[in-house]
């Protein structure tokens, strides 16, 4: 007869043999101590994997030793063991004692992981509650916050962490810049403030950006009437966002612009529509908005592009890359101007699907994703790349981009294609030190392109599920949780949110209502999430 | 308190208590996640029925042992990997070792930092990127047997790791050295 230990180590290696759970199955009914060792041991298993991205293990690289090649022992310790048994018993006395103190001592405290953090003006490696947080010029910061959650903030973004509140939830403040928010499913849901809504984070892994004009990113306030907008992609799961007494569902994948009101300054640079003409030398187009009301005229702007506007195109194939009449565009106006563009995006801002790379071609002309469709297994799809195919980071798209296995891709295909694509976005954990350039101020450093922050290791890559529902209520005034609890990413479904049976009182910004909440009065036959508010991700 | 937030409480506290349950039974990473999805979906629709004088996890791994148990039906597995008495059997050990889990999780969290960073890699590659052993195998030119084999002692190592803190806490609280 196996020994127990032997029979669920095979078991938790998905190892055992139909006999071998036969075996396990007779033990653990007639043996309740094994039924204890089995659900602790299933236990620990199941926390493995969120202790682990909190500690940020870098991962193994093809062919790395780790002491496994056959034959060979992990190493034995016997000799140390006894001299040095009595120094690791009082060592252990001694980490016992401290752990028994230390979670008092940092309570509501987070630690700066990687890059430089100022607190209050000084570096700092620990985060007290209520301080004032930027980050150094130049590299992203890495911050854990209690209970695992990770942040990884762009250089000079700049939050105030409140701490744990009252009901136990994170919450902080972010005045400038922004970054990546990591919250596993084991921590505390996150609270994110902006100056002109909250994104309430749990399970998810969510990008969150404030877009202010240039002459207010040096001197940021929490104050709406210098904040133009707030850019929230979904990387993972679904986040909830409150925006002008609405709420919103973000499923996997998904991206939108919560704009300031209109009558607040810092939106009257904003324009979205359809180009309705462009010009010979393509350097000035014109953006054409459909009335809210039928019967009333279009909306028409004429914008100037300058070679200080940063332009980006998303869901367009390559050598395509230039304005054409009936594409959606976003704008930001230079301030005070008119009609001269600081940043345009161009094309179709939601992609056919989106998913996990779980495979690359040896030619590297194929990939393969795992995508999610709820109540219904993972499904597996193959995208070809052809000559015509752009392939780009999210937050870098001018960058050469090859894709590697592990990475997010947001897939645009070609006009009746099943797997061609035309445009493959890759979101690679770990990037946030540079910035999708499209609405970065004009004349400032391109940051794109910089070193990621702590590498792309970063094992939060791993195949996560998205959010659910009933963990996903965090807001407050929230009148119910949202019944249905997301399954998986919607990687190929355009509107994911659409599935999802919304809570009372909470919007999807897929739909035209919500749209015309996140941004007045858009276009009218917009119906798609894509096409309301600045299809940035 | 309105019936929201009481729900939410519960089901954070507990959710990683039905994860765990769900994952003693069901091994794929993806078919777990479905289940756990419905559990929670289930919990919150029967939120109303809920005995608050019982405990919110036992109540809660017992609609995941029906959920598992359907799957099982469903995916019309013959032989059934466990019968309802095993299940039974391993959710009221988890209603009993529920006491010291949050503890143990704490002990578990340092024992991992204190594993050389090799072995947490290879965890990492079986927890964190949910990688079946032949896939960590290929990836690090290695053999199934030997990560099985290394995994099987990380787990030994670890559980003896959470067991010495775990008295060392004891003996502490006791005021014995």
């Amino acid at each position: 007869m196996r020994p127990l230990g032997q029979l669920i180590d095979l078991y938790l290696d998905d190892l055992a043999s139909e006999a071998d759970c036969l075996e396990l199955g007779r033990r653990l009914r007639d043996d309740p101590a094994a039924a204890e060792l089995f659900a602790r041991m299933t236990r620990a298993e199941a926390m493995l994997g969120e202790l682990l991205r909190e500690q940020a293990v870098p991962l193994l690289q093809p062919g790395t030793d780790i002491g496994l090649a056959p034959g060979r022992q992990l190493p034995r310790r016997g000799g140390v063991r006894q001299r040095s048994l009595l120094a690791a018993g009082l060592l252990l006395l001694l980490l016992s004692s401290l752990a028994l103190w230390l979670p008092i001592g940092l309570a509501g405290g987070s630690e700066v992981v990687a890059g430089q953090v100022l607190v209050n003006g000084a570096a700092r490696r620990w985060i007290p509650q209520g301080a004032r947080v930027e980050v150094a010029d130049g590299d992203a910061a890495i911050i854990r916050l209690p209970g695992g959650s990770r942040l990884e903030l762009a250089p000079r973004s700049q939050l105030v962490w409140h701490g744990s509140g009252g009901a136990d939830r994170p919450r902080l403040s972010l005045v400038r810049g922004g970054g990546c928010f990591s919250v596993g499913p084991q921590s505390p849901p996150l609270l994110i403030d902006t100056p002109i809504g909250s994104v309430a984070a749990h399970d998810s892994d969510v990008a969150v950006e404030l877009w202010s004009p240039p002459e207010h990113e040096g001197g940021p306030t929490m104050n709406p009437q210098t904040t133009l907008a707030i850019a929230v992609a979904v990387l993972l799961g679904q986040v909830e966002v409150q925006h002008q007494g609405q709420r919103y569902l973000l499923g996997f994948g998904q991206s939108h612009v919560f704009a300031a009101d209109d009558d607040k300054p810092a939106k009257k640079s904003l324009r979205f529509g359809t180009v309705a003409e462009v010009a010979a030398d393509g350097k000035s187009f014109v953006l054409e908005r459909q009335p809210a009301k039928p019967g009333t005229e279009p909306t028409r702007w004429p914008i100037r592009l300058t070679d200080q506007t940063r332009v980006v195109y998303r869901g367009v194939a390559k050598g395509a890359e230039r304005p054409t009449v009936g594409s959606r565009a976003a704008v930001r106006l230079v301030d005070g101007s008119e009609d001269e563009a600081a940043a345009v995006e161009f094309g179709s801002p939601e992609p056919d699907f989106a998913g996990r790379i779980t495979a690359m071609a040896d030619d590297g002309k194929e990939l393969t994703l795992e995508t999610f469709r709820k109540d219904q297994p993972p499904e597996t799809r193959t995208v070809r790349l052809t000559d015509a195919t752009r392939i780009r980071l999210f937050d870098d798209p001018k960058a050469e981009a090859r894709p590697a296995v592990g990475d997010g891709a947001r897939i645009w295909l070609a006009a009746g294609s099943k797997d061609a694509a035309i445009d493959v976005e890759l979101v690679r954990k770990g990037r946030v030190g540079s910035k999708d350039p499209a609405f970065k101020n004009k004349g400032k450093p391109d940051n794109s392109g910089k070193k990621p922050a702590e590498g792309d290791k970063k094992p939060h890559d791993s195949p996560k599920k998205p959010a659910h529902a009933p963990d996903k209520k965090p807001a407050d005034g929230a009148q119910k949780p949202a019944p249905t609890p997301e399954k998986k990413p919607d990687g190929d479904k355009k509107p994911t949110v659409k599935e999802k049976k919304p809570a009372e009182g909470v919007k999807q910004p897929g739909n035209k209502k919500s749209t015309e909440a996140a941004v007045k009065k858009p276009a009218s036959g917009d119906k798609k999430a894509s096409d309301g508010p600045v299809p940035k991700k | 308190m309105g019936d929201q937030e009481r729900f939410l409480r519960l089901f954070l506290r507990c959710q990683g208590e039905i994860r765990a349950f769900i994952g003693a039974w069901v091994r794929d990473p993806h078919q777990r996640e479905d289940i756990f999805q419905e559990v929670a979906l289930v919990l919150w629709r029967e939120f109303d029925r809920y005995d608050p004088t019982r405990s919110f996890a036992a109540w809660a791994r017992g609609i995941a042992a029906k959920k598992v148990w359907q799957r099982w039906e469903q995916a019309r597995r013959v032989p059934l990997p466990f019968d309802p008495e095993t299940l039974r059997a391993v959710q009221e050990a988890f209603e009993r070792t529920e006491g010291d889990a949050e503890l143990r999780a704490d002990a578990l969290r340092r024992c991992l930092a204190s594993l050389p960073e090799k072995s947490r890699r290879l965890l990492a590659l079986r927890y964190e990127e949910s990688l079946k052993l032949a896939d960590i195998a290929q990836r690090l030119r290695s053999s199934l047997d030997a990560v099985h084999k290394a995994l099987s002692r990380l787990r030994a190592r670890l559980q003896a790791c959470v067991e010495r803190r775990l008295a060392a806490l004891e003996r502490l609280s006791r005021g014995t050295p």
